[in-house]
């Protein structure tokens, strides 16, 4: 049995949770007072994810540009993955919702620019 | 062989650098600092000094009164902020009356004019002049200049009229040589100079000690201040402080006080403890602690306590230190050191140090004179070619300063309203600024309310293009003071 | 002398709410003044997630928020100029502005709308004594350095107060490969958003201290240690709780003050509790014809709402001009106080002039209240009570009000009830 304490992020709130897990599965979720603090608790227990945003440069210019994955990866790849971003130099010009990295380190997620680079 | 090195780009070097360029002398001024103006010349007061408080017959007294009336012409001719706003010794008892009457007498010896006032005559010209004020003496020909900026000046005059300038130039050593001295420096240079002037500060013991059968000793004296906002000056029309303070190690404080700055803002100060390490500025918690504790009692005195009934401690936007070279004998150390001929002394250049600088670096200069009898500089230019800053002009000037140089457009610090034009002119004037805390010392940019919060990114933008550098190679002050300390995506984790 | 119906000072997320906002109202002649080279504001540098989850029902970063209003600007093809530095406004709103294209020039405007944001506490004013090396440098400087100019400024850093552009510089840092050594919080509690504490500070193991502070900057080059020591309930240090961190970098991260230089040249009556103007229910100012929104009115802690409150003075704006708006009279409006708990209240005055439709009470809770409730009273009379699980300084709080609930009362008055 394995208990672990996370603040939920949802809401002004921050309710501290307490989520139980039995073999690497979750058994009770407490000290929610929604619904979404339970699927929160669940996921940051077994899987927990955080979007990635981060600076990235182009080889052909000085100043870095921003940029976001397309979705949540997993929590515990993501020095992975700023590292296969920092090492990706793609060409500028580059346009705000340009997909500059396909599948980030195997996640599935795709790496989006978040600004212009003209 | 250099006719004359100066050690120290402090008040009496520059003075005495600017003195001795009118003259066919080949001058050298070497400075430890990575800019001029490094030491004690920069974190005081600002107070031109009536020369009312001075010991008669003293060293101090004799060249703060010359000192003195070289203002007005000196800060013309070099375009330096200055204004005679008149220095005030409060007296809130009738045991600082005493201390007034003193004052007032010694200021007669000393042969500088100075009013007794009573409350009647205090609140007549100052009506809002707090409960607690019994009378103070007022002194006309006290002032505020910017010290930087009068030293920053006298160097770019000097430079000029063909001074050289050495800068992150420290003396190590200074040994008798045949025709005068050797001058060794910490990174690796040598000097050879006929005469060495020692304005070194409060490393002046140091050089003298090397050379001379007289040995003093210069102890730091630490002093804070603390800088408040332009929105007070408009209660604080001269300088007040109280009755001076004398200290156990010797010699006296001023006192605390608050000045009006020739640049707008307001300044407390300042404190007195005598420190061990000569280069050591920072403030500290018990000075600004002692500085605020202080006025949250004084204010009340003060015509600004009608419009601010509570001394606004958030008022404040910066605190600084600063060290008086205090000499163990009490007065100043000035003429050619006994067992060290050429050797000419300038030390222990405490308060009134900063109003007395400018006749003593023209005293230093006849001393040199006499010696060398160089014949004159016929190319010698009087003042320095300076803009005025932008935040002074008036619409028309404005206009047409943008007419000629667009720069004058493009605002880089929005508190102090400093424009690029100025910003470049700074790094490619003589002597000119190599950092960002150079450029502020020029221009203001970084002195503000948002102290440098906004500006300085685009400083240094400026600073690269103008000297070729990378952002990585500028710096707040010279050496290894880098701003910044990598490159953005370079890091590898070890654990991909 | 040039002439505009509504001059927007400042190209930020609330001077192009407030311009798109006095568009649909209807107005044609707009202009908006912004000083760097790009409209976007401050966003442009921050590069996080988290902006857009209420107004736009996504969660987008810094840019992308601003591209939205950006791409507003462009499709109505609203006037604005880059590069350009307002150095002066006059109570009958001429302006003085200046740039490389135009040189000096002035605009009589007969709306002008303060949209200029703000600047941080700096280590000057925080009195933090020591020595003055390079390394010392707010949160937002910080940003910029990183976000704009992809310079690092540090690598060992520790973090002088829990706002939130600390905390999120926290998280950049580490993902960058600078270490964040610690954050040293004044207070007994965090100013900023739960979440940021969590995914910023706990993700990493970023160890927070309450009740700290930093006594002492050592270091003559360049910062070389700070010097934090525990603090008692009056926020002064402990004697004996010092201790020294190895650092080259102290991050500043300790409060934003409204940029209001211009709106005092304007004679603008100012708040000494927002630091901002004082303003009426439709967030216009002491001088007639002249509005504020966004953080130079009151320090926002979303840019959703900075968005909306600025739309609703870009419609006042737009309004007062078509003389649908009379000019403010605070002497013949309802006054709003701060009751116990709240602080940075906005507005400060009721307009008589609006006699239904509803407005908004926005104020911060000077503390952490738990079962907790905002209550509105109209001289005794409770007209409204907004209950909260929590109410924290770090979320700013918001009163929906009719001001049919309001008027004919001497005073309003908002304060915190716990339960």
């Amino acid at each position: 049995m394995e208990e672990r304490q996370f603040i939920c992020i949802n809401c002004p709130m921050g309710c501290r949770l307490t989520v139980t897990l039995e073999d690497g599965e979750v058994t009770s979720v407490s000290g929610n007072t929604c619904k979404r603090g339970e699927v929160y608790g669940r996921q940051e227990a077994t899987a927990p994810r955080r979007v990635l945003t981060c600076l990235m440069r182009a080889a052909n210019r000085e100043k870095p540009f921003s940029v976001k994955t397309s979705t949540p990866v997993p929590k515990e790849l993501l020095f992975r993955c700023a590292d296969q971003v920092y090492r990706t130099r793609p060409n500028a010009p580059i346009a705000m919702g340009d997909v500059v990295i396909h599948d980030l380190c195997g996640t599935g997620a795709d790496v989006l620019a978040t600004q212009d680079l003209a | 062989m250099w006719d004359v090195v100066i050690v120290g780009a402090g008040v009496c070097g520059a003075a005495a650098a600017r003195a001795l360029s009118r003259y066919q002398l080949r001058v050298a001024v070497l400075e430890k600092g990575s800019d001029v103006c490094a030491g004690a010349s920069r974190g005081n007061s600002a107070m031109v000094h009536g020369g009312f408080d001075p010991e008669p017959g003293t060293l101090k007294a004799v060249y703060n009164v010359l000192g003195n009336r070289m203002f007005d012409e000196l800060c013309r001719e070099l375009e330096v902020p200055f204004e005679r706003s008149g220095t005030m010794i409060l007296a809130t008892s009738e045991e600082d009356m005493q201390e007034v009457y003193r004052l007032h007498e010694r200021g007669e010896q000393n042969g500088v004019p100075t009013q007794v006032m009573d409350r009647a005559a205090l609140l007549e010209r100052w009506p809002t002049m707090g409960e607690g004020a019994v009378g103070a003496l007022f002194c006309p020909s006290g002032g505020i200049v910017c010290p930087y900026t009068l030293v920053i000046a006298m160097c770019e005059n000097a430079a000029r009229n063909g001074v050289e300038f050495f800068l992150n130039t420290e003396v190590t050593s200074v040994t008798a040589a045949d025709g005068g001295w050797h001058l060794e420096t910490k990174g690796g240079q040598a000097f050879d100079a006929k005469i060495v002037l020692n304005c070194a500060g409060t490393h002046a013991d140091q050089l003298n000690n090397m050379v001379s059968t007289d040995k003093f000793k210069i102890t730091p004296r630490f002093g804070a201040h603390l800088i408040m906002d332009r929105e007070y000056i408009k209660w604080v029309d001269t300088t007040i402080t109280q009755t001076p303070t004398a200290l156990p190690t010797g010699g006296h404080t001023k006192g605390m006080g608050i000045m009006p700055s020739v640049d707008g803002t307001v300044i407390l100060g300042c404190d007195a403890v005598d420190y061990t390490d000569p280069d050591d500025v920072a403030t500290t918690s018990r000075s600004i602690d002692a500085i605020v504790d202080y006025f949250k009692t004084f204010w009340t005195y003060l015509p600004i306590s009608a419009v601010y009934p509570r001394f606004p401690v958030e008022g404040v936007i910066n605190a600084y230190g600063g060290l008086r070279p205090h000499p163990d004998r009490d007065d100043y150390i000035i003429g050619e050191a006994p067992g060290a001929p050429g050797f000419i002394n300038a030390a222990g250049i405490e308060s009134p140090g900063l109003t007395a600088g400018p006749a003593i670096g023209e005293h230093l200069a006849e001393l040199v004179v006499e010696k060398l009898a160089p014949a004159k500089n016929e190319h010698y230019l009087p003042g320095r070619e300076v803009l005025k800053p932008f935040r002074e002009m008036t619409q028309e000037e404005r206009v047409e300063a943008i007419r000629r140089n667009p720069d004058y457009a493009k605002i880089v610090c929005r508190c102090e309203q400093v424009t690029e034009a100025e910003i470049r002119d700074a790094i490619r004037r003589p002597v000119g600024a190599r950092s960002v805390g150079a450029v502020k010392m020029r221009t203001r940019a970084g002195m503000g309310r948002c102290q440098g919060g906004f500006c300085q990114s685009r400083v240094v933008e400026i600073l690269c293009e103008e000297l070729g550098l990378s952002p990585l190679e500028v710096t707040q002050s010279g050496k290894d003071s880098y701003i910044l300390l990598g490159e953005s995506c370079s890091h590898h984790f070890e654990e991909a | 002398m040039k002439e505009v119906d509504i001059l927007i000072i400042g190209g930020g997320s609330a001077g192009m709410a407030a311009a798109a906002a006095a568009y649909e109202q209807g107005s044609r002649s707009i202009l908006i003044l912004e000083r760097s080279d790009r409209l976007g504001g401050i966003l442009c540098q921050c590069i996080h997630n988290g902006f857009g989850l209420h107004r736009y029902k996504e969660e987008l970063t810094g840019p992308e928020y601003a591209r939205r209003n950006v791409d507003v600007i462009l499709e109505r093809q609203i006037p604005y100029m880059l590069h350009t530095f307002v150095l002066d406004i006059t109570p009958d709103k001429v302006v003085t502005a200046m740039n490389p294209q135009e040189g000096l020039f002035q605009i009589q405007a007969k709306a002008i709308v303060l949209a200029m944001g703000c600047r941080e506490r700096s280590r000057g004013a925080l009195m933090i004594p020591g020595t003055r090396p390079a390394g010392v440098i707010t949160a937002g400087a910080a940003q910029r350095y990183l976000n704009l100019e992809g310079y690092l400024p540090g690598k060992k850093v520790v973090i002088l107060g829990s706002g939130d552009i600390g905390l999120i510089m926290a998280r950049q840092f580490v993902m960058e490969g600078i270490e964040v050594k610690e954050v040293v919080e004044l207070m007994p509690f965090s100013s900023g958003l739960t979440r940021n504490i969590s995914q910023c500070l706990n993700d990493f193991n970023i160890p927070l201290s309450f009740s700290s502070t930093v006594i002492e900057i050592k270091g003559r080059s360049r910062v070389s240690s700070v010097v934090v020591a525990k603090v008692g309930p009056d926020r002064k240090p402990i004697p004996g709780t010092e201790r020294e961190i190895e650092c080259d970098t102290l991050l500043i991260s300790a409060g934003l003050i409204p940029e209001n230089e211009l709106s005092k040249a304007a004679g603008v009556q100012m708040s000494p509790s927002t630091k901002g103007a004082v303003v009426d229910d439709n967030l216009q100012t002491s001088v007639p014809g002249i509005f504020a929104c966004g953080n130079v009115l009151h320090v926002h802690d979303l840019v959703d709402n900075v968005s909306a409150e600025s739309e609703d003075v870009g419609r006042s704006a737009a309004r007062y001009v078509a003389g649908q708006l009379p000019d403010s009279d605070f002497s013949n409006c309802i006054p709003v106080r701060e009751g116990s708990g709240v602080g940075g209240l906005v507005p400060q005055f009721i307009s008589h002039a609006n006699a239904e439709g509803t407005f908004k009470l926005m104020f911060r809770p000077r503390s952490i209240y738990r079962n907790a409730a905002a209550c509105v009273y109209a001289d005794g009379t409770c007209v409204a009570r907004k209950k909260a699980m929590v109410l924290t300084p770090g979320e700013m709080c918001e009163i929906l009000l009719d001001h049919a609930a309001v008027q004919g009362a001497e005073t309003v008055t908002v304060k915190i009830e716990e339960n």
